[in-house]
């Protein structure tokens, strides 16, 4: 009988915290669609600032996946097969990212890439400016978005069985084939999750952005700045692109999770 | 002819080993676990370091540490069949076959006499055309087989290669690497934890321990 209770006692407990966890999460969400209208979300859609928003993301966050992609993957596969001085701090600067706030990694960008930065005062002499244009928004999201990409490739690499690389080395495959004919094949269906974060991560990027790109309308304002932007104009737009980006952040978590599912796709 | 020297400094010991082994020939080394024959076939194929040493191969020297010497596996031309008969699993029977070839960009009508050549040797018609992922244990013993012979390697390095294979596809393997090694006239070295000592009849057989000949 007792037992009995404190089974009961403990599916309550579950079923209310679940219930809970399910509330807090999705009432804030549900709002948001309560405060418009199908009409109004198709009206608000239509306007130049929403499409300039949605474009420029698109094309920055892909910029900035592509690079991540081309750069972060053989750093990933060179990480993990070899140990090296200093490698832990690398470790460490990899992942700094994910718990900086992008305030501090904005303002970082700013004095790195500015007109008066680091590195930014001596483009400054040839003419050129990174700070507040597009190149600074890819920046940022470049910055932010790398961590989700390269743990995930660092990972899949250290769990690939070397023996595999060692075999087509002995077999007269240079290094560098070794990499793309082996190993990357062999990760290639694990990396596909990492993409797919750090896309939705760059492109729902603000803190960082906003520091150093600033918000400007068709040139560095991307979804997520032009819902801040819209706080003080056109509520609507606000909620229709505030609206947009739920359902792209559900699209991307639905992709993951049934790439996940599918046994043996991430193997 | 192979011919080496070779000292290593491990963790609990210190591997020290000098043996030759004529075309031909198979050598087994057998020992317990972390006794050191892994560590001397991997110093053999390049890809582990000695500290000290030399390895030639036939008139090439792949390793002389008195002369900085240090060729990389991809030089050695030596066919390493690792533990676990590891196939790419992502590519056919046949793309794992000519992989060595293709790597060594051999010319395309070479490489379709080299294939037909060893599936008629070792039997695998009926597998070239399978995803090498699907193979069972014996079947990817032979291919990894193949796939070594391909390039026509000087020496062929065999690590386990009995291990997790029945009573009758280990008589065939058995038979397949005899056969190849003589009519190739190449040596061979083969690591086995326990050496049955009908399973290769006629071969040399040295017992290590602790990264030295204790035997044979």
């Amino acid at each position: 009988m007792a037992l009995n209770l404190s089974r009961k006692l403990a599916l309550a407990v579950g079923i209310i915290s679940v219930g809970m966890v399910v509330l807090y999460l999705s009432l804030p969400i549900v709002a948001l669609f309560l405060r418009t209208s199908p009409l109004l979300f198709y009206t608000s859609v239509q306007e130049q600032q929403v499409i300039d928003a949605l474009v420029l993301s698109f094309v920055t966050a892909g910029i900035a996946l592509l690079v991540i992609i081309i750069v972060g993957t053989p750093a990933a596969y060179f990480h993990s097969r070899n140990n090296y001085h200093g490698k832990w701090v690398v470790d460490i600067l990899i992942d700094l990212p994910l718990v900086l706030p992008p305030a501090v990694a904005g303002l970082a960008l700013l004095l790195f890439y500015g007109r008066m930065g680091l590195f930014g005062k001596y483009l400054h002499i040839f003419g050129i400016d990174i700070a507040f244009t597009a190149v600074a928004v890819i920046l940022a999201q470049i910055f932010v978005a790398s961590p989700f990409y390269i743990r995930n490739a660092k990972s899949l690499f250290g769990q690939l069985d070397p023996a595999y690389e060692q075999t087509a080395l002995t077999l007269g495959a240079s290094p560098l084939w070794v990499f793309a004919t082996i190993a990357l094949p062999l990760v290639a269906k694990g990396l596909v999750s990492g993409i797919v974060m750090t896309f939705a991560r760059a492109l729902g990027e603000f803190g960082a952005t906003i520091m150093v790109a600033g918000n400007l309308p068709g040139i560095t304002q991307t979804m997520p700045l032009a819902i801040y932007g819209a706080m003080e104009g056109d509520f609507n737009v606000a909620i229709t692109i505030s609206i947009l980006l739920v359902l792209i952040s559900f699209g991307i978590m639905a992709v993951i999770s049934i790439i996940t599912r599918r046994k043996g796709l991430l193997d | 002819m192979i011919e080496f020297q070779l000292t290593k400094r491990l963790r609990d010991y210190t591997l020290s080993l000098g043996l030759s082994v004529q075309g031909g020939e198979i050598l087994a080394l057998t020992g317990k676990n972390g006794s050191g024959k892994s560590t001397t076939l991997h110093m053999i194929a390049g890809l582990t370091e000695p500290d000290s040493g030399f390895i030639r191969l036939h008139d090439r020297t792949l390793f002389d540490s008195g002369k900085g010497l240090q060729k990389p596996p991809e030089e050695r031309h030596i066919g390493y069949i690792l533990q676990n008969a590891l196939v790419f699993p992502h590519m056919s029977v046949r793309d794992n076959i000519v992989y060595g070839l293709r790597s060594r960009r051999v010319p395309r009508p070479e490489i379709d006499k080299k294939v037909a050549g060893l599936v008629q040797d070792l039997d695998i018609g009926h597998l070239v055309g399978l995803n090498a992922g699907q193979l069972s244990g014996g079947q990817k013993q032979i291919v990894v087989l193949a796939r070594a012979l391909a390039i026509d390697p000087d020496l062929l390095l065999l690590d386990e290669p009995f291990r997790a294979l029945d009573k009758d596809v280990t008589q065939m393997v058995r038979e397949t690497i005899l056969n190849e090694v003589r009519s190739r006239n190449i040596p061979c070295i083969l690591v086995t934890q326990h050496m049955d000592e009908t399973l290769l009849p006629g071969c040399k057989v040295c017992r290590m321990d602790e990264g030295r000949i204790v035997e044979g």
